[in-house]
Formats: structure tokens, sequence, C-alpha cells
């Protein structure tokens, strides 16, 4: 009996798994761990290079430099583990700006930027982030999110 | 040439599928260790240094428990909670790390789960069988709606998508291959295809193997050019449960 009903349960999975690949029946967290999403490289292109840049009040705009990639990093890809990251987090603060730019500002993205911005350049007024791929549509900016002025530690 | 050179028993599947899903896991707990300048504050994926600190012994562990379950070092009475383990430490560390996962996670989370079902029953044929089915069929479906994701996309079928990509500088620009946009087309459409017929691998032993070597060149391909390593330990986890999963259905339907 027990064997029918795991053999049973084994099915099901299968079954949700396939309706999950439909976008309306996309699985929720956590289930969404078990019944994956397979829709891989299909993100928007302008997401895919991104540079984070910051500027000093009244200054032009330079690239926030990751840390120099050390030999012994090298082979398990810490550099492309980067650049993914600061796509993820150009995709959190996209997909939050649509309920606003407060939520973006609140956003949890949002605070990890300015924490690597603040380490980073601690004179930095303000940072953005900007795709160095053709935007589309073509009329789309190519500054994906600009921030707020930076408030300075003491305030 | 005969159909038995292609068949595999489910049970040997099992352990195949077992090695590589660990080997899989112990090489992402080294990809997490190697992060660890990048987890400190400041770091892109910087956290506080408890959860800094557990993030890394983790992976020190997921490492150790993957090498000794690859490598058959682990008994087979403590293969259940190596599983267990193996399972919940992946799953909060792509958890805790939030940023920057390789999209090849969820495989290993399904192959564990599924293995952790197949320990929990040991005795029955019947289990075993259909623990190496599901394993077979999630590979396939992960295959088949990628593959139609591309083919619905203009971008993949003109081959900008593939280009692109490749010449972007998070892939390092290393698609050398690729520079040409008429080569990009080209490749995309041969993915597009491997991925869209992955499926009839479960029809036929011998289409399986022939499936699976190219889904081999196919990931290592991506982890040369495109330095997507995880996802090569990952699918090929699937492989021996996909080949086993053909011999079951060709017997099943008497070919």
């Amino acid at each position: 009996m027990t064997e029918i009903v795991v053999a049973a349960l084994l099915i099901a999975w299968l079954i949700v798994t396939a309706l999950s690949q439909i976008p309306q029946f996309q699985a929720r967290a956590p289930w969404n761990r078990l019944c994956p999403s397979w829709m891989l490289f299909v993100a928007p292109l302008a997401v895919f290079d991104i540079e984070l840049e910051t500027r000093t009040d009244g200054g032009a705009w330079r690239p926030v430099v990751p840390p120099h990639i050390r030999w012994w990093e090298r082979p398990w890809g810490v550099t492309l583990r980067h650049r993914k990251v600061l796509t993820d987090l150009t995709h959190e603060i996209i997909k939050t700006r649509r309920l606003g730019r407060d939520a973006a500002l609140a956003s949890g993205a949002h605070a990890i930027l300015l924490d690597m911005v603040r380490h980073r350049h601690p004179d930095a007024h303000q940072f953005r982030l900007r795709t160095l791929l053709e935007p589309w549509p073509p009329e789309r900016s190519r500054v994906l999110f600009l921030s707020d002025p930076i408030p300075t530690e003491s305030a | 040439m005969t159909l038995d050179l292609f068949m595999l028993d489910p049970a040997v599947a099992l352990d195949l599928c077992r090695r590589l899903v660990a080997a899989a896991v112990a090489l992402s707990g080294l990809e997490t260790l190697s992060l660890f300048r990048a987890l400190r504050p400041g770091g892109s994926l910087a956290r506080p240094s408890l959860r800094r600190h557990l993030l890394l012994a983790t992976s020190a562990l997921r490492f150790v428990v993957g090498v000794g379950l690859a490598t058959a070092l682990i008994a087979p009475s403590w293969h259940l909670p190596a599983l267990v383990f193996l399972l919940a430490a992946t799953w909060w560390s792509h958890a805790s790390l939030a940023y920057g996962n390789s999209g090849a996670d969820p495989m290993i989370g399904v192959v564990l789960t599924a293995l952790i079902v197949g320990e929990l029953v040991p005795d029955s044929e019947l289990v075993q069988k259909m623990v190496v089915v599901t394993i077979a069929g999630h590979a396939t479906i992960a295959y088949f709606t990628t593959g139609l994701t591309k083919a619905l996309d203009a971008r993949w079928r003109s081959g900008v998508y593939l280009h692109t990509t490749a010449n972007s500088r998070i892939f390092g620009r290393s698609g050398s291959l690729l520079t040409d946009p008429r080569h990009a087309a080209v490749a995309s459409w041969i993915v597009i295809i491997f991925e869209l017929i992955f499926p009839i691998a479960l029809l036929d032993p011998r289409a399986a193997v022939a499936l699976c070597v190219a889904g081999l060149l196919f990931h290592l391909g991506n982890a040369l050019i495109l330095g997507l390593k995880n996802f090569l330990f990952a699918f090929a986890a699937t492989y021996p449960a996909i080949i086993a999963t053909a011999g079951l259905v060709s017997w099943w339907i008497g070919i």
C-alpha cells in the first residue's frame, strides 16, 4: 500500500511541475523549489550587462569597480557571480519600482547597493544602474535606476 | 545494434544519479566558499557576521558530504541523512545568498528530493522505478520548456539573443565562437531543436544515450564558453535516470 501511495505522489509531483511551466499556474514559494519553472535565458537583454555608477555632488559618473579577483577565485566563476548579482539586484529594483518609487527605495536590493556604494566610495552623492546593452524597446533609457541623493552617515 | 547495450538497471541508475548530484553539491559548496570576500561588509553579497560564518561552515560541510557521497566513502546506511543534509543545506544556502544564484540549483533540489523518497522505501522495486521516471520526467520538462520558450521568442529564433548574451560582459565576452551573428543564429537553432526533441530520449534507450551525449557536450560548451559550470553536473545527474527510463518505456511498449 505504501509503495502505491508513494508512486502516486511522485506522479502527482511530475504533473504539478509540468503545469508549473504555464505562467498562470506557476508555483509560489516555497513550492517553486519542488516545482521549478524552467524558462531560462529569456530575461530582457537590457538587464544582462549592468554598470553600477556613482558620482560626487556635481561630479562626473564613474563606475563602482568590483574588488580585484584573486587567482584562487577565478576557477569558481566569482567574476560571473558578481555580475549576476548586479543583474539580479537590478531585476529586483525594476520589479519593485512598478509598485512605486518608494517601494524600490525600501527594497533589499536598494539597501545592498547603497551599502556597496558607501563602502567603496564614501564620498558618493548618488548612484545609478545603467545597461551597457541596447535597451528594448530602443527608445527606452539606458539608465535603469537613478538613486536619491545619498544621505551622509552623520545625517 | 543490440538494445541491451543501452539498457540501464534502475538501481544502478539511482546510484549514478546520487554520485553525480553529490558532485554537483560539492562543486556548489566550493563555489560558495570562494565567495567569502563578497560576503564581507561592502561586498556584493554582504551578510551579517553570524549568517556569513554559518554560510561558509555549511558550504564546507556540503563539500565534504558531497565528496563522501560521490566517492561512496559514506556507507549506504548513512545515505538518507546525507541526502537530507545536502538538500536542506543547498536550499538554505540558495535562500541565504538570495542574489546571483545558479539556475541549476532547482534541478539539484529535484534530484535530491526524488532520491530521498527512494531511500525512504528502499525495498520497493516500484518506488525505485518511479523515482527514476520522476527524475527523468523533470529533466525532460526542463529541456522541453526551455526549448519551447526560446522557439516562441523572435530574438532567439533570429540568433540576436544568443549573440548578445555570448558577447555580453556578464559572460566575460568569452563567446569568441559566436562573434558572427550568422553563427549565433545557427547555434540558436541547434540549441532550440536539441531541447525540443529531448522528450524522444524517453522512448528509446539508443535515442536516450545519443541525446544525453549531446546534452553533455551542450553543457560542457556552456561551461567553457559562458562559464555556466553548475548546469553540467546538475543535469548530468539526471542522465542515468533518463537512460533507465527509456529502457523501462521500451520494455513497457514492447520494443
